[in-house]
């Protein structure tokens, strides 16, 4: 890929090296309608368009959303766009969140208009040049399909025969976006552009990576989070067949031999002594016992206005004061694991002056100035290669694992080992090396007046710092409150008038981490089932007052009835039947479920079907869209049916999908995705099928049972899917 | 020790030890990755490839154990995409990440070979791979599809 020249300050240039190319450089005059995201857009001499982007497409189809924007706005076929990644350089970061990676689900948020601006404003200027040579208003010409046409004279040009001309021109100040109106392929369930190479075996994949005399390495950590490795006998290693070093990292050992086999194989072999470390004591039972006391002590810190949104600490606690029934549940869920289809790994090659990593990550940036850190390199002299993804759901947010595979090629390098090294975790390895979701308890009180309207919510949470385990560029500078705290709890839409947050730092030990929806995935439970409890007590139909709630918040109101509307919510269900129903807001999204269960024997409920819907705003593929949701809703299932990582003894004590279950396809009910649009500001997608599922779950067990659920996952509730 | 491996329709002479899982054969002595690693304990169905037509999870698979069969990877189930598993799969937009992919398709094919129309609980017995990114739904719709059962 040709270097983008980010010094010139025109618009369009003929790059160099490349042809008969174009550069559509940032944009000076795009500043301010694309605050995040400096736009960068190439025309080949065969009319092929390239975009560059700086967001991974780690699964949910964004690079095909992003290609369709393209394709709209420049009025070119989808076929004839790629999007690519942007080099990991300091010019191509994402300017909205200050570096380059993907999470929260910014995908289309950050890169969206940007790139329609941009591929608007190529259009203009292609429009431009082909009215001058067709010597006629520009308004008289139209452009379609990779070509100016001119309908009163029949005349036409292909884009590729206007790059020279346009390249002249200056930008339009404000490039026009195409009316959703007039949208053909923006908007359209297209086909994915990944899809293919995914069902042949073609993808390659970070731990697919293969490259010349590459040695693999396999790594265990020592048992404990912060335990150290004491000592240990290579012979037995060394003996098996294949395997090439042992090498003893601080707090890990690796074996590399001629591939993942033998150094396997090598590995278990070992006999390691591990030093206990600081975090030995840690036990699931001691650590739920403080957080749940934590959390009734509620002495934690207060969040203020200007720190949570909507937090007023003094109408709180005069809202507690003068309610006429506090609905108060103390709520508790546990450390959860991403469980990546594909687990953690990096490949990386020293070289004269740098270095160069191939891995499946979702943060480019600070995983290479990390690795950079290790190596002694300037961050530009490590090339990171980010391949396709085999899942992030903000696991590959952290860099840990990349870290770990520079410090093993120093190691090998000190040793005289020249060639690339693929270090791979096995999911042992994986699931045991922490950045879960925090383990939380929240004491959770809703006052109510005499009319079982809210007055006020008092949220005290227990958990462990996310923000300061992570140690990311998007985690930095908030030293006291854990903005984390807050999410799916604050900037809702009901009319909750005053809210109080506050957090107990309870933190033994165990690195947590981002996982997909965040604070939102307890926070949608902590919510919804206080609702639920709310509506019971006034003795209100739970999607009824939810309405109440809603009054005047438009876009949440309708969401709320078109989702109940498709479940078919008050129609006569079958005798021992229920519906549950639970949304939420986070990523200028709304998102919500309705579940149907029974329960055929006591503790066991049977779960019939789901109906989901999502409004994120701008839909750029509705079919991706519906991925997305039933994506996240079934992950969201596997967590509230059995998912947890326990502790004994300071060791995690699942290791496997055999100790870790996932929700399996016979477990799945049938499941009906809603998606709407409104035309706004692009939403998130990825994110917001997980938090809902739970509580909708929970509200119908509730229905059913008049028992609210307050604790996860559901066998830790005595509930068991059959 | 050399053992000779049928791999796609080529036999292949490999200097390994006889109890590596045909997983790591496939995927770093033959150098096809499209089979994937997911937990290698025989749990979730990434590392799916047929041995005489059946599916098996070869990284439960040691190579002793197939030199005499004839093993099919994923990048042999057709020269172009053309299975009607892949069609459907490409039509009903299946894989996201796409990881566990190879595993889901090969494991489809096989149901699909034993049992050309199979009913839902046919497909919940055999389908038993882990998807994390939650392509069930997906995954069962298009069996169906590529089986002509109307959904
Ligand atoms: S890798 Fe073989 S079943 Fe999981
Ligand atoms: S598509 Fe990602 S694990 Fe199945």
């Amino acid at each position: 890929m040709g270097k983008m020249d980010l010094s010139r300050r025109g618009f369009l240039s003929l790059s160099a090296g490349t042809g008969f190319t174009l550069g559509f450089g940032v944009l000076p005059a795009l500043g301010a309608a694309a605050p995040g995201f400096g736009p960068w857009i190439r025309i080949a001499p065969d009319g092929m368009v390239t975009a560059l982007t700086n967001v991974s497409d780690i699964g949910q189809g964004t690079h095909t959303g992003l290609a369709q924007a393209v394709a709209e706005e420049l009025a070119v076929p989808l076929t004839s766009v790629r999007m690519e990644l942007a080099p990991v350089e300091k010019a191509f970061h994402n300017k909205s969140i200050g570096n380059y990676a993907v999470y929260g689900s910014i995908g289309l948020r950050t890169n969206l208009r940007p790139l329609r601006l941009a591929a608007a404003g190529a259009r203009q200027m292609l429009a431009e040049a082909a009215a001058a040579r067709f010597a006629v208003p520009v308004d008289q010409v139209v452009m379609r399909n990779g070509q100016a046409l001119h309908a009163a004279s029949g005349r036409s040009l292909d884009y590729k025969d206007l790059l020279a001309d346009a390249a002249k021109l200056s930008p339009p100040a404000e490039p026009k976006l195409t009316p959703r109106t007039e949208w053909k392929v923006l908007g359209q369930p297209l086909l994915r552009q990944d899809i293919p190479g995914k069902v042949d075996g073609s993808t390659v994949y970070g731990i697919d990576v293969r490259l010349p005399g590459m040695l693999t390495a396999v790594v265990t950590h020592a048992p404990t989070f912060g335990g150290t490795l004491v000592s240990v006998d290579e012979a037995p290693a060394l003996a098996v067949r294949g395997v090439r070093k042992v090498v003893r990292l601080a707090r890990a050992l690796a074996v590399v031999g001629d591939g993942y086999w033998p150094a396997s194989k090598g590995l278990a072999a070992l006999s390691p002594q591990w030093g206990p470390g600081p975090n030995a004591g840690i036990d699931s039972d001691g650590l739920s016992r403080q957080l749940r006391d934590a959390a009734m002590a509620g002495k934690g810190y207060s969040f203020p206005g200007s720190e949570m949104p909507g937090t007023n600490v003094t109408a709180t606690a005069q809202a507690m004061a003068g309610a006429a029934h506090v609905v108060d549940t103390l709520f508790e869920v546990p450390f959860l694991a991403h469980a990546t289809m594909e687990p953690m790994h990096c490949a990386i090659q020293l070289r004269a002056d740098g270095a160069e990593i191939w891995l499946s990550t979702q943060t480019q940036s600070d995983t290479q100035a990390a690795v950079a850190t290790v190596l002694g390199l300037d961050p530009a002299k490590v090339k990171v290669n980010a391949t396709p993804v085999g899942g992030g759901f903000g696991r590959r947010l952290e860099h840990d694992f990349a870290v770990q595979a520079a410090h093993l090629i120093k190691a090998l390098a000190a040793d005289g080992v020249t060639v690339p090294v693929k270090m791979v975790w096995p999911r042992e390895t994986d699931m045991r090396a922490g950045y879960y979701r925090p383990a939380v308890a929240s004491r959770v009180r809703l006052a109510l007046d005499a009319n079982g309207m809210p007055m006020g919510m008092r949220c005290d949470n227990a958990n462990p710092s996310l923000l300061e385990h992570t140690g990311l560029t998007i985690s930095g500078g908030r030293p006291a409150g854990d903005w984390s705290v807050g999410m799916g709890i604050v900037q809702q839409s009901y009319a909750i008038p005053a809210l109080h947050l506050t957090w107990t730092r309870v933190d033994p030990g165990v690195p947590v981490g981002f996982w997909r929806s965040v604070g939102a995935s307890q926070n949608g439970l902590f919510l919804e089932v206080t609702i639920d409890q709310a509506a019971r007590h006034v003795g209100v139909d739970p999607v009824d007052y939810r309405r109440r709630l809603l009054t005047g918040k438009d876009r949440a109101l309708t969401f709320l009835n078109k989702l109940a509307a498709v479940a078919g919510w008050g129609r006569t269900l079958p005798p021992g039947h229920a519906l549950g129903f639970a949304m939420g807001e986070a990523n200028n999204a709304i998102s919500g479920h309705v579940v149907e269960l029974s329960i055929p024997e006591p503790g066991k409920f049977r779960l019939h079907r789901i109906w989901a819907a999502i409004d994120p705003g701008v839909v750029a593929n509705p079919n991706a869209v519906e991925a997305q949701m039933m994506g996240g809703t079934i992950f969201g299932l596997s967590a509230a049916l059995a998912g947890e990582i326990t502790l004994k003894d300071g060791t995690v004590e699942q290791s496997n999908f055999d100790s870790y279950p996932l929700a399996t396809l016979a477990q799945v009910p049938p499941m009906e995705v809603l998606v709407i649009g409104n035309n706004t500001a692009a939403g998130g997608v990825g994110e917001e099928g997980v938090p809902s599922i739970a509580p909708a779950i929970a509200n119908a067990l509730f229905a059913l049972t008049g028992k609210p659920i307050t604790r996860l996952p559901l066998t830790r509730a005595g509930w068991a899917m059959v | 020790m050399t053992l000779t491996l049928n791999i796609n329709g080529q036999d292949h002479p490999l200097d390994i030890d006889p109890d590596t899982p045909l997983l790591w054969a496939l995927r770093d002595n033959l150098g096809l990755t499209g089979t994937k690693y997911g937990c290698g304990i025989g749990q979730c169905g990434a590392c799916t490839v047929h041995i005489d037509g059946q599916a098996v999870r070869s990284c439960a698979m040691p190579v002793e154990a197939c030199a005499a069969q004839r093993v099919t990877t994923i990048e042999a189930l057709s020269p172009d995409r053309s299975h009607a598993i892949q069609r459907a799969w490409i039509e009903g937009q299946v894989p996201q990440c796409g990881y566990c992919q190879s595993g889901m398709i090969m494991a489809a094919v096989a149901l699909l070979k034993e049992n050309p129309k199979p009913s839902d609980a046919d497909i919940d017995a055999a389908i038993t791979n882990l998807c994390r990114c939650g392509t069930y739904p997906r995954v069962r719709a298009a069996i169906k599809a590529a089986a002509g059962i109307a959904a």
